[in-house]
């Protein structure tokens, strides 16, 4: 009976609340085994939880509060991959930290982790606010632990965005509820034309919102300086977690809700876009591997923007193969700073040397990254180029898309490990990663290549695999054309490499910080505030002047009233108290005559 | 004499009571002190059970004299002034362990006037709770006024006179201008003063006559401190940190809400309040409050005086909800007045606390402190969460539901504060936090502590209880809420099914 | 990756990691970077020529037209990379550009 019980429990709850909870006794585990059964233990059961979810697509869990009512756990065709390469994702940071123990970091992590897991699972508007709020909270303790000079500052940048993400999905749930009085998004809109379940009318009130507070966390251009501030300011782990979960959060929530929405192809195309040439000047190697981060999130948004059954899929599958790959790559450039103390590439070079395992790795997660075929990217990416190249009017967005794909070779495939392992030898003999991260690294690295291999393997579980995955995996992935293609574009794309190597034409690596979007409010405002500074710091004074102006003028007028001072300033309660009550009597009789 | 009748007595009675005999064992302070606590717990009690009575549908209630005909003292409790009651009456408990820290640590002197003072202020806030007529409210609000203001000038320094001058003068002059002529219009045109639900006016007011009344009784309940007649908070800092704690949150802010809460929903009922004018100028001047406030907030550097700020801003949230037409801004009004009330009085006792063991005052010098005193500075932490209006603390439903009713009500501005009002209370309350806990590795060590032992152990005590209330009030939103859901007889949120 | 740049190290000096030995050392040779330069076009050429061979699909446009990822990856990468030297001079400041007095590191509140 009891079993029974149990596992209906287990079939019936969202699996983050598991990883919730196990993050709760981290902070209590004395040793590293209990620990690392904790880290990964923790992702098992939610592994556990959501293999067994009694079916997809029904309100699994509801909890009534405030007259709403709010879905706790509704697992769907579109949520269950993202679920799972988060569980998956949390399982590998546990692994990848067990080298050093930090409570703060490791629970912090896990909250955020199972967070953005139940997150996934929810089946509501409120509901997913309030996860989407934890994460922000949750996060930016990876971005304070560091201790150095600009944590705070950091970490209070970084907070205000996710903040201001949330208060404007906030602002929008709360017009669209006051407008209609409906959260769950199976009631918003039933599966309109294939598109997932719970897609909003953008012009119903608040859905703009909800999609700029969205947007925020996707990292859409002009406010997607927080990933490429925050991101290299972690330590080693914190980057790993860090990359894994929000911007993922976003873009399934964006496939959620706003899947076909015209206005996120271009959004996305030029997500794919600017973050190359940034990456190509960038120094610190994690700060490339953000705006790396950037460039792929476009992919996905552009895909959702598409919004036909095979380009969500696509999206879909670009998340799960990116979140391994990319948490592959910066687990190896964490190793690097763990080594080496800097991700700086004018720091670095021939690593090789002394962390082969770690040069392997990251040579996994940069062939995947490029999409060469064989390894994780391309079974992912070919969908989302297909379904853009399927549309003639997305011609331009698919050259864009095209682009972007040369480009994350630039950065991501050849950059990273060149200029951190290979390339000039920086004298640098650091020793191999420890055994924990090596082991992280080699499953995710594992996961990369078999997923590129037998991509049948993850397309089963895409939202559309019987409408579109299966075809298009028997007759359109492995054509020779299809391979040959992408074959040619990553050798030329070498070639290219190698000519303006060879000619001396490509841009030494220098030490600097290249200006983005941030300068506007960290140094462009601050410039502004201080040369406006004293007219305005007069104006504000004169401002609460002007409001305590109002306030004394109203407290000298009961002065008057009250000529009395020489009561005001008695400093025995009891006559004070006694005269009041005579003064209060007086006014009761003053009262009563009046009325 | 029914049990009802006995209960409002005893939440009167025994604040007054244990001031009398705090001041006979005045020079045991031990005596003292747990006399003090056993007081807090059995007037808990009391409140407790008076709220599960108004739960049940047997609200008590007591008619106490009636010196005029139409004017009378009387008490009635209901939803809105049970939950008052009891959270009034529990945080005096948890303010009461902070302070027998604080004062002993601090060696302060005139303790006793200062626990005698603090119960009289609680008999105060207890009248205004369970008052069932606007008068009754009135005489107890200007006694809570004349009991505090000892405690305001506590230190009796200069500095702490000018301090309780402003303090009393802007809240007698405005109880006296503004509040007195109000209930004065209130009597003559209903004929007495009574809270009945559905509002007392309605339908025997018109546009201006209401608006008048409406202005006169918001503006004169000064100790909502809606702006201009925000002044005496700031000025109120001189108080010691328990003082604070106790005004900034519990008793006298509280007591200014609560007043225009009542009055909204009493005296005028939600229908009439949707057709008055005056609510639109409210709200306005609310939004305004809760935004200029939050920027003041972020200039000072002294702590306390950044907090009082900021609890200028949040009762401007809930003066703003009063205003609301729609079914859920009374109810998100009362939740707030209790959420906010938590985590405003965590961050004072946090205040206190640091003061006693460091001597810092001041945000600038807090840096690394929390590495010394890491639950205080958590605490800290979870409740700015809480005042940003983050979850899981509680605050975050009172919010949800301020927002979803200024949506239904047309009334953008009033949302889009409380949105600017989050991020700005982000950029004054976490970094405070955050610079105390995650001091930069290799920069000057963090001050040392002034009293051996640091932190007072009560104070933690204190600290931590109510941090950690903030959070599991969380999960008790929607009980409370359904609690406070008759004094508008509709259902929570309205709008399509 | 110029030939001057890469050091002629011997086997196992300077400690280094056996692994690293087998599967990089014999990248070092000077020979290594023109063999890989010409596999790689060997490669890529065979490809466009495979894709000639095979297309049978009408050309609509020009990017049905074999070689034409080829051009496209070249250029793109090549512009990409060459465009980081204007972009590199006009967006690159010092390491401590944020931290001034008047950036955020002068009003610490």
């Amino acid at each position: 009976m009891t079993v029974e019980r149990l596992a209906d429990w287990l079939a019936n709850t969202n699996p983050g609340f598991f990883i919730l909870a196990a993050a709760l006794f981290v902070p209590f585990a004395r040793n590293n085994a209990l620990r690392a059964f904790l880290m990964v233990g923790g992702p098992a059961i939610a592994l556990v939880a959501l293999i067994s979810a009694e079916g997809l697509g029904s309100n699994l869990s509801t909890v009534s509060v405030l007259g709403l009512e709010l879905v706790l756990y509704r697992p769907d065709s579109l949520s269950f991959l993202f679920g799972l390469a988060f569980i998956i994702a949390a399982a590998l940071f546990g692994i990848y930290s067990l080298h050093r123990r930090d409570p703060l970091q490791d629970a912090t992590a896990m909250l955020y982790a199972g967070a953005a897991v139940t997150a996934v699972f929810v089946g509501d508007l409120v509901s997913l606010f309030i996860t989407w709020e934890l994460t922000a909270i949750t996060s930016v303790f990876q971005v304070l632990a560091p201790r150095s000079r600009e944590s705070v500052r950091a970490a209070t940048r970084y907070l205000i965005f996710q903040v201001s993400s949330g208060m404007l999905v906030l602002a929008g749930i709360c017009m669209f509820v006051s407008a209609t009085g409906q959260i769950q998004f199976a009631l918003i809109a039933p599966s309109m034309a294939g598109l997932p379940v719970g897609v909003m009318d953008i012009e119903a009130p608040g859905a703009v919102l909800i999609l700029a507070g969205f947007g925020i966390k996707a990292a859409f251009p002009m406010v997607h300086n927080w990933l490429q501030d925050a991101y290299p300011k972690t330590t080693e782990t914190g980057a790993v977690v860090l990359s894994a979960f929000t911007t993922k959060l976003a873009v399934y929530a964006l496939a959620r809700y706003f899947a076909g929405l015209e206005w996120l192809i271009w959004i996305g195309a030029i997500m794919t876009v600017f973050p190359v040439f940034f990456a190509v000047i960038e120094n610190d190697l994690r700060r490339v591997l953000a705006y790396s981060l950037n460039n792929q999130v476009g992919f996905m948004v552009c895909a959702v923007g598409i919004g036909t059954q095979l380009a969500v899929n696509g999206a879909v599958a670009h998340a799960f193969a990116h979140i391994m790959y990319k948490g592959l790559l910066f687990m190896s450039m964490g190793a690097v700073l763990y080594r080496v103390g800097s991700t700086k590439a004018t720091d670095l070079g021939g690593l090789h040397r002394t962390m082969p395992w770690t040069t392997l790795f990251c040579l996994v997660g940069a062939a995947s990254i490029s999409a060469l075929p064989l390894f994780s990217g391309f079974v992912a990416k070919s969908m989302v180029m297909t379904a853009s190249h399927a549309d003639p009017a997305l011609f331009v967005v698919w050259l864009m898309l095209l682009f972007a794909s040369a480009g994350v070779l630039e950065h991501s495939g050849i950059k990273i490990p060149y200029f951190a392992f290979f390339g000039h030898d920086s004298g640098k003999r650091p020793q191999e990663a420890p055994f924990n991260m090596l082991l992280a690294m080699g499953v995710a690295a594992a996961l990369c290549i078999l997923i590129g291999i037998m991509p049948g393997w993850l397309y089963q579980f895409l939202p559309y695999w019987e409408e579109v995955g299966k075809d298009y995996l028997a007759s359109d992935l492995w054509t020779a054309p299809h391979v040959l293609q992408q074959l040619q574009l990553l050798v030329f794309a070498t070639l290219a490499f190698m000519l303006l190597q060879w000619r001396q034409l490509y841009p030494p690596e220098m030490p600097g910080v290249i200006v983005d979007v941030e300068w506007l409010w960290r140094r462009g405002w601050p410039d502004l505030v201080s040369a406006a500074g004293r007219p305005l710091w007069q104006a504000g004074r004169l401002a609460v002047r002007g409001a305590d102006a109002a306030g004394g003028w109203f407290t000298g007028l009961a002065r008057q009233v009250f000529a009395n001072d020489g009561w005001v300033s008695a400093k025995v309660p009891l006559s004070v108290t006694a005269v009041a009550s005579l003064a209060i009597l007086g006014l009761v009789l003053a009262v009563s005559l009046f009325a | 004499m029914n049990t009802g009748e006995l209960l409002i007595l005893l939440a009167l009675g025994l604040p007054l009571f244990s001031a009398a005999v705090t001041y006979a064992v005045g020079r045991m302070p031990d005596v003292r002190e747990t006399l003090t606590l056993v007081s807090c717990v059995v007037l808990a009690v009391v409140a407790i059970s008076i709220f599960m009575r108004v739960g049940q549908g047997e609200p008590p209630e007591l008619m106490v004299a009636q010196p005029v005909a139409g004017l009378s003292i009387a008490f009635r409790a209901e939803p809105l002034g049970a939950l008052f009651a009891v959270m009034a009456s529990v945080l005096w408990g948890v303010n009461s362990l902070f302070s027998i820290g604080y004062m002993r640590g601090k060696r302060e002197a005139n303790q006793t006037r200062f626990y005698m003072c603090f119960a009289i202020a609680m008999f105060g806030v207890m009248g205004i709770a369970l008052a069932a007529n606007l008068f009754t409210l009135f005489v107890f609000y200007e006694v809570l006024t004349f009991a505090t203001y000892p405690l305001v000038t506590h230190a009796g320094t200069p500095a702490a006179r000018r301090g309780g001058r402003i303090y009393l003068m802007t809240l007698v002059g405005a109880s006296v201008l503004l509040l007195l002529p109000g209930i004065v219009g209130v009597q003559a045109i209903a004929g007495s003063t009574s809270f009945v639900a559905g509002g007392l006016l309605a339908g025997r007011v018109d546009d201006v006559a209401g608006s008048v009344l409406l202005l006169l009784l918001v503006f004169g309940a000064a100790k909502a401190a809606l702006m201009p007649l925000h002044g005496w908070l700031p000025a109120a800092m001189v108080a010691p940190a328990p003082v604070s704690a106790l005004l900034h949150a519990v008793a006298v802010v509280k007591a200014g809400v609560f007043t225009v809460l009542k009055v909204s929903a009493y005296i005028f009922g939600p229908d009439l309040i949707t057709e008055l004018s005056a609510a639109t100028w409210i709200l306005w001047i609310g939004a305004a409050t809760i935004v200029i406030a939050s920027l003041v907030a972020m200039t000072k550097d002294d702590l306390k005086a950044r907090l009082a700020w900021s609890t200028v801003g949040q009762l401007a949230y809930i003066t703003s909800a009063a205003m609301l037409p729609m079914a859920s801004g009374l109810v998100a009004g009362g939740l707030h007045m209790v959420f906010h009330a938590v985590a405003k009085i965590t961050l004072f006792m946090c205040a206190g606390a640091i003061y006693v063991a460091t001597g810092a005052s001041r945000v600038s010098e807090m840096g690394g402190l929390g590495r010394r005193m890491p639950w205080v500075f958590t605490a800290f932490l979870v409740a700015s969460l809480g005042i940003i209006g983050l979850p899981p603390m509680a605050a975050m439903w009172s919010k949800l539901l301020l927002m979803t009713a200024s949506f239904e009500g047309g009334h953008w501005l009033t949302a889009w504060a409380l949105v600017a009002s989050s991020l700005l209370g982000l950029v004054y309350l976490l970094p405070i936090a955050f610079r105390a806990l995650f001091p930069p590795i290799g920069e000057e060590p963090a001050r040392e502590f002034v009293r051996p032992g640091g932190t007072p152990g009560t104070a933690v005590v204190a600290v931590c209880v109510a941090a950690a209330a903030c959070v599991v009030l969380f999960f008790l939103a929607d009980p409370l809420a359904n609690y406070l859901a008759p004094i508008r007889a509709v259902t929570i949120m309205e709008g399509a099914p | 990756m110029t030939e001057n740049d890469r050091q002629e190290t011997p086997l196992g000096e300077q400690g280094e990691h056996p692994l690293s030995v087998l599967l990089f050392s014999w990248m070092r040779g000077k020979m290594f970077v023109r063999a890989l330069a010409i596999g790689l076009a060997i490669v890529g050429v065979a490809s466009i020529g495979l894709e000639v061979w095979l297309s049978y699909k009408p050309i609509k446009d020009i990017t049905s037209m074999p070689g034409f990822y080829a051009g496209f990856g070249f250029i793109s990468f090549a512009g990409a990379v060459l465009s980081g030297w204007p972009l590199g001079r006009l967006l690159r400041r010092r390491e401590d550009y944020y931290e001034t007095r008047s950036g955020e590191a002068g009003r610490d509140r």
